[in-house]
């Protein structure tokens, strides 16, 4: 096996209050098979052996689809595979002795936890102020009672394959979320079932996305670029339109 | 006085936030974008005049005075939606750069967006230059208060003769490219004209609208120098 | 014996019969119950939005950083409802029989049947909350099979099934906590229950932010914490999955139940490496189209499309004529060890078999199998580089599922009163060995419908909020907890918690694994304490337990996974037979099948801790089995 050696670069910050650096760790002997994420688990088995902070970093599912990996790689969240979450990254895509600069999503509404980890809960609150349907467990009736349309459902799915990450904050110039609040909307407005709370849902996340601080839309297209999950920029426009339609509300 | 000022200021954008929001406050940008592209495709057709010679061409801003009300009408319009276009842009502006204060250590490296979606503050900017030294110049004709008589066919030959008045018209022009070239069709995402598989096309067709737009706004001073229109 | 309180009359009726029996909280009193929820997957979340609904004061914790990231996220394939929309014979009985027979006749009648009830009620609710579910160009929605059954019962959206649902279920918890029934704590770890005069009172949990450990009382506690696959180090759950909320649980006196089920599931990516910090799981749904084969000869290097049909050896298919490339999963599971330990495995280190498109897609032809697997196809490229739509993909099985959980009633109470357990942390449902597309349906049948009708008639027997945060007893148990986290992190010594947290997962994939005989497992019993006293000397956590500290939390984590792990070997050691996922070398058939004992194994061991170092008391119940006739599983 070919093992390769890198030079990481990697944004530091103990916590919210301190300022920030670049690290810079050598690290040897990665094979090609490893994911990014394990090439860090290496390196922080090393650290802890002695006794250095290891790096904080975020994963979980580590198969792309909880959206908990958040790493800026090289300038491009999750690196420059498409459609890839940066623990599906795997380092043979980085060529032997190159250096690679990590760094966690910034933006304000994201706040700084510790390294690469950024808190993200600016996304619920979204969620929260309507990303939803009312229903009441219990209440529903027959799912045959309803048909709908397969292309209706196949776009709702699309959009709806969201995994909440943040990239497209993470790469926007005005750190826009208007990728993630259009997944939502886009995928509830495409169903039956979502149309009576249409108005009341768009003005409401829109409204929280505003208060939570992240920028506006300027369509450089760069979020659909960089999405994992490559959710089409079509949902922003689906989003502007049920935001025209809501201003009688 | 500056108090009052930002007084003011941080009602109406309390009052842009609550209303309108930063969605809204696109949609005003596509709108106002929209109607500004309607005017240069109106003042092109004006310039397209100058080909059929000076008679016609000098009897064209004769024919607007003749409707004052309509002109005066039209040119408040004009200037209010410029201005509206250009306050939004800067409020937005602003907003954005407080989503992110602390900037990255490397820079991002662009691997979606177009070079013209990333620079439309800067090609806003020499727009701007550019409309206030066209006014200067050929609507106040500033540089020619000596001889008031010129009509408008033979300032045009006179000043584009000028190497350096057609180089700066070239590069507004190009600015006016880039800026009509991701405006297009940012405006029709933004008026969410985009939500079916027609988006791709109408990127497309943004992108030689404003390549033959611009085009054409070159041609005139570029035919001037290399004497193709001549007195 | 233990006794789980199943209701009394005909098996169809006892849902019913005990609906009509209980008695609901007083509207206007629910709001006095504070009800504590821990985990926010598929059974956590769904609970506290219906508890929410119904006016209980609820609090949802999760250790990630939204409750959206839960790992039921992960799930791919679907979920199984008995609609019988295809009109091939469906049935609530069917679905029960099947995942009876499934579960190799170790699951509780009266719990699958309520679930096999249940299904039906749960793709109307997840329709209504707008997941988008795969559709027929009538509108209809769409069915496909899965292993373990011969009918089309599984709903699905793409290979995103487990996401869509979860993200149904978030989206109802987000309501409630906009309503402000439901208060969330994201990043919050749960350390310790709190059991007061034999009751649960609430738990101690940590700010994994700031690193503060305060109690959270309430009047019951809900568990909805997931398996404990990761006790055998690679796993296909999430980095953050463990046991430490049951485990916890259990030493303050809930019985674990049945910990040696473990499911491993046949279509995982294969090993690469000792780097490795997961393996990934291919949905199960892929054997519908894919054939599983390896070569007839031993060590044959040549690569797949060399090698001629005639020596292939689609073994499923041989051997299991009826259900084939189906076969339920331990079955597949250990066709595959079987056919590699033989020598017959392909890819790196001879661990894999192939799972071959190449007939599916002359047959239907690439499109179709794109729609259908397209985004799994696309999961295995970027993983292993290597493209399926040219060259088989290789498989080898992982764990994946873990039956056995903390012992619940038909209330789901486990042995502490006030302490309830949901969805894959219990042990209800499965028996020894769950279907495909069964855990999706459990998780949300007991967090919707199960637990808001159930949780009512333990809360009718107390009197709501009494106790304090600052009653003593409470105090005392963060003090004890936080003495725990100073111990860890006072070792300093010189080696990572994934150092033995891997030395751990090396012994209980040899030796409690898909297959185990007595003396592998009184092997592992007598390793895993020396792991576990080599941790408490060497382990090293940099840095302070007063702030974000990724270390500690491992640490936290893989402690309880080195006690548990003995648990796990201890049980599979007691069941001297085997179903299932449990599977025991010495109790087969004749053709390699795994044979039951019926006579002193037909019940559900429950094990009672005693304190570490002592063994803990195995308690049983005994399985009833009225309405299905006990018999040897067969899938020829």
């Amino acid at each position: 096996m070919n093992l390769r050696n890198y030079t990481l670069k990697i944004w530091r910050q103990k916590d919210k209050f301190s300022p920030s650096y670049l690290d810079t760790i050598q690290v040897k002997d990665i094979s090609p098979d490893m994911s990014l994420l394990e090439m860090l688990d290496v390196v922080n088995n090393h650290l802890i052996t002695i006794n250095k902070e290891p790096i904080a970093f975020e994963s979980d599912c580590r198969e792309g689809i909880c959206g908990a990996c958040s790493i800026v790689i090289n300038g491009i969240p999750h690196g420059k595979e498409r459609g890839t979450t940066a623990c599906q990254l795997h380092m043979r895509h980085f060529e032997d002795g190159e250096t690679i600069t990590l760094e966690p999503w910034r933006a304000e509404a994201f706040i700084p936890i510790k390294d690469l980890v950024v808190d993200r809960t600016a996304f619920d609150r979204i969620q929260q102020a309507g990303g939803y349907i009312s229903v009441n467990t219990g209440s529903a009736p027959d799912a045959h009672s309803m048909l709908i349309h397969k292309n209706a459902a196949d776009e709702a799915f699309d959009a709806a394959a969201c995994i909440g990450c943040g990239a497209c904050v993470a790469a926007c110039k005005n750190a826009s979320a208007m990728l993630f609040v259009g997944a939502k909307i886009s995928q509830l407005a495409h169903l039956p079932q979502g149309d009576p709370e249409r108005k009341r849902r768009t003005n409401a996340m829109v409204m929280q996305m505003e208060k939570e601080g992240f920028g506006s839309c300027s369509n450089t297209l760069e979020c659909e670029a960089v999405c994992p999950k490559e959710i089409s920029t079509k949902v922003i426009a689906e989003l502007n339109w049920e935001f025209i339609r809501s201003i009688n509300n | 006085m500056i108090t009052l000022i930002e007084s003011i200021e941080s009602k109406i954008c309390t009052l842009i936030e609550s209303k309108i929001s930063i969605v809204g406050s696109k949609v005003i940008m596509a709108l106002t974008g929209a109607c500004l592209t309607m005017f240069i495709l109106i003042h092109l057709l004006g310039n397209m005049q100058l080909y059929a010679g000076r008679d016609i061409f000098n009897s064209y801003p004769e024919l607007l005075r003749n409707f004052p009300i309509s002109l005066w009408f039209a040119r408040i319009l004009l200037i209010f939606t410029f201005i509206s276009h250009i306050s939004m842009a800067v409020y937005l502006e602003r907003k954005n750069k407080l989503s992110r204060i602390i900037q990255y250590n490397n820079e991002l490296i662009p691997i979606g967006s177009s070079f013209a979606s990333r620079t439309m503050l800067y090609s806003g900017f020499v727009i701007i230059a550019f409309v206030l030294f066209h006014l200067i110049h050929l609507t106040w004709k500033c540089f020619y208060v000596q001889n008031p008589n010129l009509d408008l066919y033979s300032l045009m030959i006179v000043s584009f003769r000028n190497p350096f008045i057609t180089i700066f018209y070239i590069l507004a022009q190009i600015s006016l490219f880039l800026h009509l070239s991701h405006g297009f069709s940012s405006a029709a995402q933004t008026l969410s004209l985009t939500r079916n598989k027609l988006a791709k096309n109408i990127r497309l067709f943004g992108f030689w609208f404003a390549f033959i737009v611009t085009i054409l706004y070159i041609s005139i001073p570029v035919s001037i120098l290399l004497r193709v229109i001549h007195d | 014996m233990i006794n789980p309180k199943i209701p009394n009359g005909p098996i169809e009726n006892k849902w019913a019969n005990y609906i009509n029996n209980s008695k609901p909280i007083n509207h206007a009193n629910r709001s006095k119950y504070h009800i504590i929820i821990v985990g926010t997957g598929l059974a956590g979340a769904s609970a506290a939005a219906s508890l929410g609904e119904l006016g209980f004061r609820v609090s949802s914790f999760c250790f990630q950083d939204s409750p959206r990231r839960a790992h039921s996220i992960a799930a791919q394939g679907g979920i199984n409802a008995a609609k019988n929309y295809k009109n091939d014979g469906d049935s609530v009985w069917r679905l029960f029989y099947d995942t009876i027979k499934g579960g190799d006749f170790r699951a509780r009648e009266a719990n699958v049947y309520r679930l096999a009830q249940l299904s039906v009620k749960i793709i109307d609710h997840c329709v209504a909350q707008g997941v988008p579910f795969a559709r027929e160009y009538g509108g209809l929605l769409d069915n496909r099979s899965f292993g373990g059954s011969l009918v089309s019962r599984t709903f699905y959206a793409k290979g995103q099934t487990g996401q869509q649902l979860l993200l149904g279920a978030y989206s109802a918890l987000n309501r409630q906590i906009s309503a402000g029934t439901v208060k969330s704590f994201p990043r919050t770890e749960m350390q310790d229950l709190i059991v007061v005069d034999g009751h649960a009172k609430g738990i101690v949990a940590r700010n994994l932010i700031t690193g503060e450990l305060r109690a959270y009382t309430a009047d019951a506690v809900v568990l909805a914490t997931g398996g404990y696959s990761p006790a055998f180090y690679l796993s296909t759950n999430a980095i953050g999955c463990n046991v430490s909320a049951t485990y916890r649980a259990y030493k303050k006196g809930a019985f674990f139940a049945n910990p040696c089920y473990t499911q491993i599931h046949p279509t995982c990516i294969p090993q690469s490496g000792e780097h490795q910090s997961k393996l990934t799981l291919m949905s199960e749904s892929l054997r519908n189209d894919g054939r599983v084969w390896v070569p007839l000869m031993h060590n044959d290097h040549r690569s797949a499309e060399q090698i001629p049909e005639q020596e292939r050896d689609y073994y499923l298919e041989r051997k299991y004529p009826s259900y084939g490339n189906l076969a339920p999963r331990d079955i597949s599971s250990r066709a595959a060890k079987q056919v590699c330990d033989d020598g017959r495995g392909v890819g790196p280190g001879g661990k894999g078999v192939y799972l071959d498109f190449s007939n599916a897609i002359r047959r239907v032809g690439k499109s179709v199998i794109s729609a259908r697997y397209g985004n799994l196809f696309d999961m295995y490229i970027k993983i292993t580089g290597e493209n399926p739509y040219d060259k088989p993909m290789r498989i080898y099985p992982a764990v994946h599922y873990t039956m056995g959980g903390l012992w619940v009633d038909y209330d789901l109470m486990s042995t502490v009163p006030g302490l309830f357990v949901l969805g894959e942390a219990n042990f209800s449902d499965h028996g020894a060995n769950r279907l495909g597309a069964s855990a999706l349906m459990q998780g949300l049948a007991d967090g919707y419908f199960v637990l808001p009708n159930t949780i009512a008639g333990y809360l009718n027997q107390i009197k709501p909020g009494l106790i304090k945060d600052n009653d003593l007893r409470i105090t005392e148990s963060v003090d004890t907890s936080r003495e725990y986290i100073r111990r860890l992190m006072m070792i300093k010594g010189t080696k990572s918690p994934d150092y033995f947290h891997r030395e751990l997962g090396k012994i209980m994939w040899n030796d409690c694994g898909m297959a185990r005989t007595e003396s592998s497992l009184r092997r592992a019993l007598s390793e895993i304490p020396k792991i576990r006293e080599a941790f408490w000397k060497d382990v090293n956590i940099p840095g302070s337990d007063m702030e974000f500290n990724q270390t500690l939390e491992k640490a936290n984590r893989v402690a309880d996974f080195l006690e548990f792990s003995e648990l796990l070997c201890l049980d599979a050691l007691k069941r001297n037979e085997s179903c299932g996922g449990h599977f025991r070398e010495e109790y087969q058939t004749i053709d390699g099948e795994a044979q039951r004992n019926d006579e002193e194994f037909c019940h559900v061991a429950a094990w009672e801790y005693k304190g570490l170092g002592n063994e803990p008391v195995r308690h049983q119940e005994q399985l009833k089995f009225e309405n299905i006739h006990l018999a040897q599983r067969s899938y020829k």
